[in-house]
C-alpha cells in the first residue's frame, strides 16, 4: 500500500521533473514533461523496432530514473544557489486542503471501499492500455493497441503517463490507481482554490470554492472531481493552465495545446477554446459593455440549448451505446438536483452580481460558464461530458452568488454561513454518493471488484506466459484482463459476434459445443491471437448473472454486471459439469470464479 | 440600520436555500431499497424482495400472496394490485432523514388493490433489527372484518423448509424414497404435510435451507401462530388471529 502511494505520486512527479528542465512553473513543467514523454515513448519505440531490441520497458525505466535524478540535482543546485524559499503563509491553506479532501475522500467516499477496491469503472481499460504500452505495444491509435478500445476518442498520452509508475515500480496499477483517485480529487480542489483566488481575490470565497468543488460530484457521465480519466484530467490541466496562460510563451502555448488535444479529442478542443478566450481577452480592446452583451448572449444560448431539448434528441455516434447517453431534459434536471441540491440558485445570484459589477475577469468566467453549459446540456448523446469543464466554471458562479450574499457580513457571520453551507452540501454529497454506489454493494463492501477477483487475477498473471486468452462475460473479462494482463476479446466492449457466441452456450450441457464455440472467439487485433494460445474460460457469479440477462441486454455494451457476484448453489452444478467434462481442465477456483483451460 | 436589516434578510436567504436543498435531497433519496448486513431488500410494483450478496432472491412478500380469513372464506388480501409505492413525499423525506442520520434502516411499501369484497390497502413496514428484519403489515379491508391473517413468505425456489427440531417438511400424501433420501443426505427427519395441515405446534423456529444444507434464513414462530406450506408455490403461510389491523413477523437472514 505504501509503495503504491509513492508510485501514485510518480504519475505527477516524473513528468514534472522532466518539464522542470524547461520551466520553473509547476503546472507548465508538468504539461511540457507529459509532452516529452509522449515523444520519447514513440521515439524509443521506433528506434528499438529498427534495432530489433526487445527491452522497451528497461530503456524507459532507465531514462525515467536518469531524468528524475538529474532534475532533482538541478533543483537542489538551484536551491543552493538562490536559497530555499518557503512561503509559510500558504501552509494553513495547504493543511486545510489536505485535511478537508482527505476526510471527504477517505471517510465518506471510500468508507466501504478499502485499498485496493475501486468505484471507478473506467480505470480497467486505462490499466489495460498502460499495461500494454509498458510492454512496448505502442500505436497512435488506442484501438490498435487493444480491442478494448473500439473508438479513438483520445491518443495514448494518458496511457503513456500511467505506464510510467507501472514501469518504474513494476507494480500492478490497481493499487496505484486507488491512490491516484485521491490525488486527482485533491488537485481539483486545489485548482478550484487557485482559480477562485485569481477571480475573486478573496480568501473566504476561494475556500468556499474548495468546499463546493469537493462536495459537488457529477455522478453521471462527467465525474470531474472523483475519477481520474482522460476527460477529467484534461479539464484539470485546462484550469491550472488558465491561471498563468497570459504569461505563456508561444512554444509553451503550442505544447500545451497539443497535450490538451492529445489528452482528449472531444473535450480537448472545448478546453482549447476556453484557453484561447482567456489568452486573447486581455490582448483585445474589449469593453465592459461588450462583455455584458456577451453575457446576455451566453444566457440566451443556454436557454436555446435547453429549448432544443423539447425539439428532439440526437445521437452523435452511430454506436448502440450512444443511445443510452442521450438524456431527456427532465433527467438532466434530476442529475443537476442530485449534484447541487438547490445550490444552483446561487448561479442566478452570481449571474446578476457579475452582470452589474465592473470586474472583467469575472464577466469572462461567467460568459465561459454559460457557453460551456449551453454545449453540455444540448440534446446530443455524450454532450454532457463537456460539463467536466463546467464543474469549475459553474462552481465559480455559485461562489460569486455566495459572495454577493455574505459580502457585508461580519467575520463571525461569514464563518457561520460557511459552516451552514458546508453542512448542507455535505448532505447533498452524501446522498449523491449513496445513489451512485447503490448497485455496487457486495458483502460488506461497496466496490466494482472483489478481493476474490483480485486473487484470481494474481493467479492468472502468474500462470500467463504471454499466450493465454481469456473468455468470460464482458465485466469479468474487463476486470481480469486489466489486473492480470491476460488478453481477452474486447473486455467489456466485447463485439457482437463474441456476445452471440457466448449466448449460444448459455445453459448448454454439450461440452463439445461449448469447447467449439469458445475456441472460435478471436481477438479483433490479429497479432494478439498468439500462436499456440491457451484459451481460458472463466465462469463465476458475474458470468451466470450476465447469462441470465435478456438477449437484448447481453448484446449491448451498456448493460453489465457492475458489482462482484458469488457463485450460487444452482450455478455450482454448471461449474461441476465443466469440471467433469473432457474438454475442460479446472486450473483455479474460489467462491466467485472458476477458471478452466479449454483443452 | 438598513445594512443590518439587509444582512438579516441575506442570512435568512442563505438558511432558506440550505433548507430547500435538504428537502430536495431527502425528496429525491431512493427509498425503494435498504441494505442490511450485505443483503438487499427492494420493493418493486408487485412485491418486496430480499436478495443475498450474490444477487439471488431469498424471499418475497406481496398482498397477492397474503391471505385473510373471514368465517369460512379464505381469500388473498389483494387479487389485483392497482397501485404501489413507498409512501408520500413527506414520509419519504422523514424516512430518508432517519435512515441517514440515526442509522435506521426502514422501508415502507404501500399497496392498493382489490379483492372480491372491494378495495384493500396493505402497508408493509420493513425495519432492520440486528441481523434480521421485522415486517409489519397494516391492513385495511373494505366491507370485511377478518378473523385471521395469513402472512405469506415466498421462499427461494431451490430452498427447503426445516425447523429447530431438525425436521424437514414436504407436501404430499406419503413419504417416498426420493424424499427420504433427500432428508437423509441433509441429516433431517422427513415430515409430510397436506397443504391445509399446519406444522406441529412444538416448534419455535422455522429454518429455510438451501439444497446444500446451508441455512438461508430463520423465522421465529410466535405463540398462537399456525404455519402452512404450499410447496408448489414455495409459499410459507404464518396465520395469526386478526384482533388488530397490524400483524408482524420477524425474519433473520443468515450469512
Amino acid at each position: 500500500m505504501l509503495i503504491d502511494f509513492f508510485a501514485g505520486l510518480s504519475f505527477y512527479i516524473i513528468p514534472y521533473l522532466t518539464g522542470r528542465f524547461f520551466t520553473k512553473k509547476i503546472f507548465q513543467a508538468w504539461v511540457i514533461g507529459a509532452f516529452w514523454w509522449f515523444i520519447l515513448y514513440f521515439t524509443i519505440h521506433a528506434i528499438l523496432g529498427i534495432l530489433k531490441i526487445n527491452s522497451f520497458s528497461l530503456v524507459i525505466r532507465d531514462l525515467a530514473v536518469g531524468i528524475s535524478i538529474l532534475s532533482i540535482f538541478n533543483i537542489g543546485y538551484s536551491c543552493l544557489r538562490k536559497g530555499l524559499k518557503i512561503d509559510f503563509k500558504k501552509l494553513p491553506i495547504g493543511v486545510f486542503l489536505l485535511g478537508f479532501t482527505s476526510v471527504i475522500y477517505f471517510l465518506v467516499w471510500n468508507r466501504n471501499t478499502p485499498y485496493p477496491l475501486e468505484l471507478n469503472w473506467d480505470i480497467y481499460e486505462h490499466i489495460t492500455l498502460a499495461d500494454l504500452i509498458s510492454q512496448g505495444k505502442l500505436s497512435f491509435f488506442t484501438s490498435q493497441i487493444s480491442d478494448t478500445f473500439t473508438f479513438n476518442s483520445y491518443s495514448p498520452l494518458f496511457g503513456i503517463l500511467l505506464s510510467l509508475p507501472k514501469i518504474m515500480f513494476q507494480r500492478n496499477l490497481l493499487g496505484i490507481y486507488w491512490w491516484l483517485g485521491y490525488w486527482h480529487y485533491f488537485l481539483t480542489a486545489l485548482a478550484s482554490y487557485l482559480i477562485a483566488q485569481r477571480v475573486f481575490r478573496d480568501r473566504f470565497l476561494a475556500i468556499m470554492a474548495v468546499i463546493v468543488s469537493s462536495l459537488v460530484f457529477e455522478s453521471v457521465e462527467v465525474y470531474t472531481s472523483l475519477f481520474l480519466i482522460p476527460q477529467t484530467l484534461v479539464a484539470l490541466i485546462t484550469i491550472l493552465v488558465a491561471l498563468e496562460v497570459k504569461e505563456y510563451k508561444k512554444i509553451s502555448l503550442l505544447i500545451t495545446a497539443l497535450v490538451i488535444f492529445l489528452m482528449h479529442y472531444i473535450v480537448g478542443p472545448l478546453c482549447l477554446l476556453v484557453l484561447a478566450v482567456l489568452y486573447l481577452a486581455p490582448r483585445l480592446p474589449i469593453t465592459l459593455n461588450f462583455l455584458n452583451r456577451m453575457i446576455i448572449l451566453g444566457a440566451l444560448a443556454f436557454i436555446a440549448s435547453l429549448g432544443l431539448n423539447f425539439v428532439g434528441r440526437w445521437s452523435t455516434l452511430a454506436i448502440e451505446e450512444a443511445s443510452h447517453f442521450d438524456f431527456s431534459l427532465a433527467k438532466k434536471a434530476g442529475f443537476v438536483l442530485d449534484w447541487y441540491g438547490f445550490f444552483l440558485i446561487f448561479v442566478l445570484i452570481g449571474f446578476l452580481n457579475i452582470l452589474k459589477n465592473r470586474n472583467f475577469f469575472q464577466k469572462i468566467v461567467l460568459i465561459l460558464a454559460l457557453f460551456v453549459s449551453a454545449v453540455s446540456f444540448a440534446p446530443f448523446s455524450y454532450f454532457l461530458k463537456f460539463y467536466v469543464l463546467g464543474h469549475y466554471l459553474t462552481n465559480l458562479i455559485i461562489v460569486a452568488g455566495i459572495g454577493a450574499l455574505v459580502a457585508d457580513f461580519s467575520f463571525l457571520s461569514r464563518t457561520f454561513s460557511a459552516l451552514w453551507l458546508t453542512a448542507v452540501l455535505l448532505i447533498v454529497f452524501y446522498k449523491n454518493q449513496i445513489v451512485y454506489k447503490e448497485p455496487l454493494h457486495f458483502g460488506n463492501y461497496v466496490t466494482q471488484i472483489s478481493k476474490e477477483e483480485i486473487n484470481a487475477s494474481d493467479w492468472l498473471a502468474s500462470y500467463n506466459k504471454g499466450n493465454s486468452f481469456l473468455v468470460s462475460d464482458p465485466s469479468t473479462q474487463y476486470i481480469l484482463e486489466a489486473v492480470s494482463g491476460v488478453n481477452s476479446q474486447g473486455g467489456v466492449y466485447m463485439n457482437l459476434r463474441t456476445r452471440k457466441t457466448l449466448e449460444a452456450i448459455n445453459e448448454s450441457y454439450n461440452s463439445g459445443l461449448i469447447k467449439e464455440k469458445l475456441l472460435s472467439i478471436k481477438d479483433v487485433i490479429a497479432s494478439d491471437n498468439a500462436v499456440g494460445r491457451k484459451v481460458l474460460f472463466a465462469v463465476g457469479g458475474r458470468y451466470f448473472a450476465w447469462q441470465r440477462l435478456p438477449a437484448y441486454q447481453k448484446e449491448s455494451t451498456f448493460y453489465n454486471i457492475w458489482s462482484p457476484r458469488a457463485i450460487s448453489h444452482n450455478d455450482k452444478a454448471y461449474v461441476n459439469f465443466l469440471k467433469n467434462s473432457q474438454g475442460f481442465r479446472l486450473l483455479y477456483e474460489n467462491s466467485q470464479i472458476a477458471i478452466f483451460k479449454v483443452l | 440600520m438598513l445594512k443590518a436589516k439587509a444582512n438579516i434578510i441575506k442570512g435568512l436567504i442563505l438558511i432558506a436555500i440550505g433548507l430547500i436543498s435538504i428537502i430536495v435531497v431527502f425528496g429525491r433519496m431512493p427509498v425503494s431499497k435498504i441494505f442490511i448486513d450485505g443483503y438487499k431488500v427492494e420493493s418493486s410494483f408487485y412485491s418486496v424482495d430480499a436478495y443475498n450478496s450474490s444477487g439471488s432472491r431469498i424471499f418475497s412478500l406481496s398482498p397477492l400472496d397474503d391471505y385473510y380469513y373471514s368465517g369460512k372464506a379464505k381469500e388473498h388480501l389483494e387479487d389485483k394490485l392497482v397501485a404501489s409505492g413507498n409512501g408520500n413525499f413527506l414520509s419519504q423525506a422523514v424516512l430518508s432523514f432517519t435512515n441517514l442520520f440515526f442509522g435506521k434502516t426502514k422501508l415502507i411499501w404501500n399497496t392498493k388493490g382489490r379483492n372480491s369484497k372491494g378495495f384493500s390497502t396493505v402497508t408493509y413496514s420493513i425495519n432492520s433489527i440486528g441481523k434480521g428484519i421485522r415486517i409489519t403489515r397494516e391492513i385495511r379491508l373494505e366491507h370485511v372484518s377478518p378473523t385471521a391473517i395469513g402472512q405469506s413468505v415466498v421462499i427461494c425456489s431451490d430452498c427447503m423448509v426445516t425447523d429447530n427440531r431438525n425436521r424437514i417438511y414436504f407436501n404430499g400424501d406419503s413419504l417416498n424414497d426420493y424424499l427420504i433420501n433427500a432428508a437423509f443426505l441433509l441429516k433431517k427427519t422427513p415430515m409430510i404435510l397436506g397443504e391445509n395441515q399446519s406444522f406441529p405446534n412444538d416448534i419455535s423456529k422455522i429454518r429455510i435451507i438451501g439444497r446444500d444444507g446451508k441455512e438461508k434464513m430463520e423465522i421465529p414462530v410466535v405463540s398462537g401462530e399456525a404455519i402452512y406450506l404450499q410447496e408448489k408455490w414455495h409459499l410459507l403461510e404464518f396465520r395469526v388471529g386478526a384482533g388488530k389491523q397490524a400483524v408482524s413477523q420477524t425474519i433473520y437472514i443468515k450469512r
